[in-house]
């Protein structure tokens, strides 16, 4: 699918969940006593942080399998790393809205922006600082090679680790967050809204994952010519 | 095997003879002990002064607990770090990496090693923390150890891989070893926190939840983990050397 044309449809996508949470979806949940559940309206706000939560949960698993296979490959095609690392940017950029957005609703439900001993987002933020490492990484080594290596080499290792992080928190974490139960979020129209949220992210999140490695393709093509030119002494 | 077994000696035999690793990892896992401890002194003296001495002493416990587990893991990156460090700087990798060996038996070798000298500085560090924190739960410590060398294996065999890195960027990489490391073990160092047997018989999460978890689900948790994490460094290992 032409590049254009898919930024076009996910923008339009998000734009369809954006209007199912503001013209379909009720204003306020209230619990069994009729009381605001969930910090009332800011609940709505979860129609874009479980998409971008489970997007990013997808793009780090999917830079790992990149990796493992530049690596099984030999790191033969340059494109390899370039769409490995452009799917953890994405990654990182998702995880961040899932924290942004997270910590919105949380200051609304429970009146603290940030919770220490709430096991979810403990894993998150985890995420997301073993992935700024991985660009840590990437910074710190100067050469080309080393650094395709060594960062082909710590996404697979990161992405083996995404799920022992998630459920080792979720299985011994014994302090647990009121997280909206099954009842409360129960409702079709809101299954519909964040299962349709959570699809048009990833349409969003791919095509941003495409005019990244589009970007750095072009940069390292230009960054040959560059170094072509200054041997040729132009 | 036998390739296995001479790498893990020697390398263990190295280090215990060089003393110069040992020994900073030991002095440093004091000073993180010491300048915890320092920093948490308000603390006890404000609680003192409003809550009664049971109170008092629960929390001494706990805040021990965790202060001795976050110096296991600061202390730990100490050795890490210096681990292949040596190799390369003494120029012996290149040798090992031409030597028609597997390079994956030669990542084992290197783990189980520092595993050993790893475990021999936490039982030092455990001798320090019950002479300074009053430990009086001599039935703890078996618990304690079979959780300290179940983690310290998943800890040293995705340490050594980041240490293989990190320590061939410029600068040696030190800070960077610990900001790659420390996320990646978090699960392990959660899991031992909620654990009474590892965590010196103390509940650091009593009252927060169910009852905590059976020394056996620990060990066989984690152990599946480094059993991961050792394959997956096998694995992978090689690459970080390919030229």
């Amino acid at each position: 699918m032409p590049l254009q044309l898919h930024n076009a449809i996910s923008w339009v996508l998000v734009l369809l969940t954006l209007a199912a949470v503001g013209f379909w979806l009720p204003a306020n949940v209230v619990d069994e006593k009729g009381l605001p559940a969930i910090g009332g309206a800011s609940y709505l706000i979860f129609f874009f942080h479980f998409p971008s939560a489970v997007n990013c949960l997808n793009f780090f698993m999917f830079a790992g399998v990149l990796a493992g296979i530049d690596l099984w490959r030999g790191q033969k095609d340059p494109r390899g790393e370039l769409r490995t690392v452009a799917a953890v940017e994405v990654g990182v950029v998702a995880c961040a809205v899932t924290l942004v957005t997270g910590s919105i609703w949380a200051k609304a439900a429970w009146n603290v922006f940030w919770e220490f001993r709430d096991s979810r987002l403990m894993t998150v933020a985890i995420m997301e600082l073993t992935y700024l490492g991985y660009l840590a990484l990437r910074a710190s080594a100067e050469e080309s090679a080393t650094r395709a290596r060594f960062s082909a080499v710590f996404a697979v290792i990161a992405a083996i680790n995404v799920p022992i992080v998630y459920y080792s928190i979720k299985i011994w974490g014994r302090v647990l967050h009121p997280m909206p139960s099954a009842d409360l979020f129960g409702a079709t129209e809101m299954k519909v809204t964040q299962w349709f949220g959570a699809l048009a992210f990833l349409v969003l999140y791919i095509a941003l994952w495409r005019i990244r490695c589009r970007i750095a393709w072009a940069r390292r093509e230009c960054d040959r010519i560059d170094a072509r030119l200054v041997e040729a002494g132009v | 095997m036998r390739l296995f077994f001479d790498i893990v000696y020697w390398d263990f035999v190295r280090e215990i003879r060089r003393r110069s690793a040992f020994y900073n990892m030991v002095l440093f896992g004091l000073l993180v002990l010491f300048v915890i401890n320092l920093g948490l002194d308000p603390l006890f003296q404000l609680v003192k002064a409003r809550a009664a001495d049971d109170f008092l002493r629960v929390l001494d416990q706990r805040v021990g607990a965790v202060v001795f587990w976050v110096a296991v893991v600061f202390t730990g990156t100490v050795g890490l770090g210096q681990s292949l460090a040596v190799e390369r700087e003494g120029g012996s990798l290149t040798g090992v990496l031409l030597a028609p060996i597997d390079v994956g038996i030669f990542y084992l070798g290197k783990v189980f090693a520092t595993w050993a000298y790893v475990v021999l500085m936490e039982v030092l560090l455990l001798g320090a923390y019950a002479f300074l924190f009053h430990f009086d739960r001599p039935e703890a410590i078996l618990g304690t150890l079979a959780a300290l060398a179940t983690f310290s294996l998943g800890y040293v065999a995705i340490g050594t891989i980041i240490a293989g890195m990190t320590s061939a960027l410029r600068g040696g990489g030190e800070v960077l070893l610990r900001i790659l490391l420390f996320p990646l073990i978090v699960p392990l160092i959660h899991m031992s926190l909620h654990l009474p047997a590892a965590t010196l018989g103390v509940d650091v999460y009593a009252g927060t939840g169910g009852p905590p978890p059976p020394l056996s689900m620990y060990l066989w948790t984690v152990g599946a983990i480094d059993v991961i994490y050792l394959t997956t460094g096998y694995l992978v290992f090689p690459a970080i050397f390919r030229e």
